[in-house]
């Protein structure tokens, strides 16, 4: 059987006669640039990815509950009942959004190399994302002082649901953040290898970009 | 082929010309009332249906969208590597 140019080459055997040089028009046609089968994200990265969808679609029957006793009701917030603090928890939402650049400045400072920067980016988020949780607890304890709990209403009971689980969600993320320090203070990550900061930073912003929507639903409709 | 065509045809103008026909269902005769509660439990329902194809799509279309980044990119380098 023929051997192809490519394996003469490789096999260092003598240079191609004149009537079997490709630019002579013999020969075979050189073989296109191979591209390797990269994948487009790690495995990590798609995990995150379809968790975050899971994590939606749970939000996604708590606001349509939300929905159903909102719109059900004639008179909204119903009477006698304590009014939630708008104007502190615009103030905590700017917290949460600005904990959202911090954590995207770090992830651009180690995609960069800048590991000092890096980290203190993470420090810093980790510090806001502490902060929005106090204010949403202290808050929540004056509530409680004035009769909004769970079981006073359907109006606390919604309130305490949605706003609670959307904050065991940054305390999850606050946990989750707390160990990819720890790593990065030991060295773990690299401008090449950072897919724990990544998919960190993914869910960071997933739970930050829901926070607009149940304070604007919950606080301000 | 065109037989099934007119079946369809007129199975869907059914459909649109007897509305009335589709309340025989409890749930959606019980929306059709003046009720804010009906109305409140239809869009969330609506909401709800929206939400999973929202979901996926958006998944999908970002995945669609990083293959072609990381295909063009790939392009890139693989001209770049025969011009050198």
């Amino acid at each position: 059987m023929a051997r192809t140019s490519a394996a003469r080459r490789l096999d260092g055997m003598a240079p191609l006669t004149t009537a079997r040089r490709p630019e002579f028009g013999g020969g075979e046609p050189p073989a296109p640039p191979v591209r390797p089968n990269v994948p487009i994200g790690s495995n990590a990265w798609l995990a995150t990815l379809m968790f975050i969808g899971a994590e939606l679609m749970f939000f996604a029957g708590l606001i349509g509950a939300f929905i159903v006793f909102r719109w059900g009701s004639p008179i909204w917030p119903p009477p006698f009942q304590p009014r939630l603090p708008v104007g502190v928890t615009g103030v905590n939402t700017i917290i949460l959004l600005g904990s959202a650049v911090t954590m995207h400045m770090g992830l651009r400072a180690i995609r960069s190399g800048a590991n000092g920067s890096f980290k203190r980016m993470l420090a810093l988020t980790a510090l806001l994302g502490g902060v929005f949780l106090l204010i949403q607890g202290y808050e929540w304890a004056r509530l409680i002082h004035f009769g909004l709990t769970v079981s006073s209403s359907v109006y606390g009971g919604l309130f305490y649901t949605l706003i609670g689980f959307h904050a065991v969600h940054v305390a999850g993320a606050l946990i989750w953040l707390a160990g990819v320090f720890v790593i990065a203070k030991r060295g773990g990550y690299s401008k090449q290898q950072h897919t724990g900061i990544q998919t960190c930073a993914m869910y960071w912003k997933f739970v930050v970009a829901l926070w607009p929507v149940l304070y604007g639903l919950v606080y301000l409709y | 082929m065109v037989q099934r065509f007119s079946q369809l045809l007129a199975a869907l103008c059914s459909v649109v010309a007897g509305p009335a026909l589709a309340s025989a269902c409890a749930v959606c005769l019980t929306g059709a009332a003046d009720d804010s509660v009906a109305d409140a439990f239809n869009w969330s329902v609506l909401f709800l249906m929206a939400t999973p194809y929202t979901v996926a799509g958006a998944i999908a279309g970002w995945l669609v969208y990083a293959k072609r980044r990381n295909g063009a990119s790939m392009d890139g380098e693989n001209a770049a590597s025969v011009r050198d």
